[in-house]
């Protein structure tokens, strides 16, 4: 049922009008509600929701094109036929303009005819509404989106062919669409395509106001409505210009690059073809504890760790033909403490491709660094739970411990009783073995625990020589090692105070070990020598050197048995190596472990451990 | 010479390794106390006085430094080597008055030289013809 809502003040119009729905063959679809006043059919409106309004314009509380412009500011979507008393087809035009969706002649009017063009007004709303939902995502889309009809008159854009073209909406709407291309043509038998087909797609440039043209991508697709009639064509359009100024790309491609340089977490070294200091971006001095200004003119080598100089030198050489690798490389930072980075280097070659320079990107992978990061980071949830962590580490060394001392016991005693045969002294010597590698694990913990709940500033120095005869006694003493000849070159002062405490008599105890260890002859012999020594800083230090007489030991190993505690340590070799404990006791108090080889390789013999740490007072 | 040595720990497994330690370095088991509660009754009921007392320091109930002062009272003079793996509680034994001290794990041949030190003049020289596991006097039906 249709409620048809008439406003109309003269009864004798009303009655008329009910007569002839009535008179309508299908009239029994329509239900006439009529009122006297705009008043009453603004608010039936609200009431009543009739699917159309007839509207006289001439009533006691409106006249004229005020009556329809009211009702349609209260009801912008009920569709308004206005019926006028007067033959005046401007009145009629004037109030399409103004929002009604037809108008009556009442002098002309018939049944047929009252009833079409209701029927009529309804339907359109409807479609009218189906298209402006449509367009809804037209008009956000990021796309330019037109809407025609199908002859190709515009009936609405969205924002962005407004934008796009330079012109308002409304400037559009209305005018055929094959205007706003160049190719005019094209466009026509496109479209055609598309009415037949459902679907075009092509290239072609619009025409933008200021007189330019923009390339774009033109798809359309075809509406069709009820009947299978084109009822409307929908053209999207993509911007496919790439017509930046050269000029502005290259701008901007310096302001990135000049940018990504100063604020690089990596460091940036740009040396001269003799290895001398041009250009570090700040991370790269901050990395070595310089200003950027202090290390120009400087050479790389002055901050790589002397015995890496050859190594950093074959790099740079060697970068021309190898420039992707990347290398691990010991560097010395303006306080004589090591950093371990990764870095890459290429060469900087001028346009006769002659060798000008190197360009040396550098990565800082020091635990300690990752180490104090994490600290500064922590919550206070971490630092509690770190607390937790660290009792519970107590309590487990203390476990761990109690079950590693009777297996080592045990079997030192098993080696020793009479009737055990040579397999099984063997057998119990090797479950000694590995055992007490367990226990030496624990102890390396429980002291890099102890250092880490440690003051650094706090701990006592200690003197090296007496470290070394300390050593030496226990050595000695102890029968698994081999029989030791030790030879010493000591400072004639007798003492040589350093940092690090009682780590540092851990370290020498171990360097000594170690050297012992390595040794292939009945009789080891090992070379220790302690010395003043001065960094590049200036601050003083000594320096204490173990050379074995083993098989000497290579730059991979030796780089594994010192880092195999670094996170993301590439050399992993299986177990945590009590070098890696040292070289991190080493560097907490500031000072470097390293291993090489002893002469020239590859006829070098044995290995040399070199432990530098800054001097301190009795 | 022979020397006694007492020892408070509560880990039965090292019960077996001491015997056979002390055994062959020449020294007696004086006796085996479990917590420090039960070394102090231990000691208050005995006139002796062992040569050395080997104390753990993680104990149930009282623990080895809290044991030790106990003792020290009951025995004044009594020499202690302080056994654990707990590496900061050094400071606190030496204070205490402790003999020595020895990290856990330890090994055979630290844990000789550790007792060595601890009794002055005690030579304790390994004879591996008495690494045999005796039954000592009061201990027998012991688990």
């Amino acid at each position: 049922m249709v409620i048809v809502l008439l406003v109309e003040n003269s009864p004798g119009d009303v009655r008329l009008i009910r007569e002839m729905f009535a008179e309508e063959a299908s009239s029994s679809r329509f239900e006439v509600v009529s009122v006297s006043t705009l008043q009453d059919g603004i608010e039936a409106v609200h009431e009543q929701k009739p699917a159309v309004v007839l509207l006289d314009l001439d009533l006691p509380d409106s006249q004229g094109l005020d009556t329809l412009r009211l009702l349609r500011a209260a009801h912008p979507a009920v569709p308004i036929v206005i019926i006028t008393g007067l033959e005046d087809e401007a009145v009629g035009i004037s109030s399409l303009e103004l929002g009604a969706d037809d108008y009556l002649c009442n002098s002309r009017l018939n049944p047929g005819l009252l009833t079409h063009v209701v029927t009529h007004a309804v339907q359109r709303r409807a479609l009218t509404h189906a298209i402006r939902l449509r367009d809804m995502p037209v008009v956000s889309a990021g796309d330019g989106v037109i809407v025609t009809d199908a002859e190709g008159v515009v009936q609405n854009v969205n924002p962005y062919v407004a934008d796009n073209l330079g012109l308002p909406r409304n400037a559009f709407v209305g005018k055929p669409v094959f205007s706003i291309v160049d190719d005019s043509v094209a466009l026509e038998s496109g479209f055609g395509l598309a009415a037949e087909t459902g679907h075009w797609r092509s290239e072609m440039r619009l025409r933008r106001r200021d007189g330019t043209l923009l390339p774009v991508e033109i798809s359309a697709n075809a509406v069709k409505n009820e009947t299978g009639e084109l009822s409307h064509m929908v053209l999207h359009f993509s911007d496919i210009s790439s017509l930046r100024p050269v000029e502005e790309d290259m701008l901007l491609s310096e302001i990135k690059y000049r940018h990504l340089f100063e604020i690089a977490m990596e460091g940036f070294w740009v040396l001269d073809a003799d290895g001398y200091t041009i250009l570090v971006n700040p991370r790269m001095a901050d990395m070595l504890g310089y200003s950027r200004g202090e290390l120009v003119g400087r050479s790389m080598f002055d901050s790589v760790l002397p015995t890496e100089e050859i190594r950093a030198k074959a790099i740079l050489d060697g970068c021309a033909t190898r420039a992707s690798e990347i290398h691990e490389l010991s560097l010395v930072r303006r306080n004589g403490s090591k950093l371990v980075t990764l870095l890459n280097a290429s060469p900087i070659v001028d346009m006769d491709d002659r060798r000008t320079g190197t360009l040396v990107c550098v990565t800082d992978i020091s635990y300690r660094k990752r180490h104090e990061e994490a600290l500064r980071t922590s919550t206070h949830e971490e630092l509690r739970h770190r607390g937790r962590a660290s009792t519970y580490f107590d309590l487990l060394a203390h476990d761990i411990a109690n079950l590693v001392s009777p297996i080592l016991v045990s079997c030192d005693l098993a080696r020793m009783e009479k009737s055990s045969s040579p397999e099984l002294v063997a057998r119990f010597k090797m479950i000694s073995s590995q055992a007490s590698r367990a226990a030496s694990l624990i102890k390396n913990l429980r002291m890099l625990e102890e250092l880490e709940q440690t003051e650094i500033g706090r701990v006592p120095t200690v003197d090296l020589v007496e470290a070394y005869t300390k050593a030496k006694e226990s050595i000695t003493e102890d029968d698994r090692f081999p029989e030791v000849e030790f030879i010493a070159d000591i400072p004639d002062s007798g003492t040589a105070f350093v940092k690090g405490g009682k780590w540092t008599s851990k370290v020498v105890l171990h360097m000594l070990r170690n050297a012992v260890q390595h040794s292939s002859s009945e009789k080891a012999s090992v070379e220790v020598t302690i010395s003043p020594f001065e960094t590049p800083s200036g601050a003083p230090s000594w320096r204490m050197v173990v050379t074995d007489d083993g098989p000497g030991i290579s730059a991979e190993v030796s780089n594994s048995v010192l880092s195999s505690l670094d996170p993301g340590s590439r050399f992993k070799r299986g177990v945590v190596t009590s070098m890696s404990f040292c070289a991190m006791f080493v560097d907490a108090f500031g000072g470097v472990l390293s291993i090489d080889v002893a002469g020239d390789a590859p006829d070098a013999n044995g290995s040399v451990v070199i432990m530098t740490l800054p001097g301190g007072e009795k | 010479m022979s020397v006694s040595i007492f020892v408070v720990e509560d880990e039965r497994a090292f019960y077996e390794i001491y015997r056979a330690v002390f055994s062959m370095i020449g020294a007696e088991m004086a006796g085996w106390a479990y917590s420090g509660e039960e070394a102090v009754e231990m000691f208050t009921s005995s006139s002796e006085s062992p040569d050395l007392v080997v104390m753990d320091h993680r104990l149930p109930g009282m623990n080895g430094v809290e044991t030790m002062a106990a003792v020290a009272k009951l025995k004044p003079g009594i020499r202690i080597l302080f056994v654990s793996a707990d590496g900061s509680v050094e400071r606190e034994a030496a204070s205490g008055g402790a003999a020595g001290f020895l990290k856990k794990p330890f090994e055979l041949n630290e844990f000789i030289v550790a007792i060595r030190n601890a009794i002055p003049g005690f030579e304790g020289r390994i004879d591996p013809t008495r690494a045999k596991v005796r039954k000592l006097r009061g201990h027998e039906g012991d688990g």
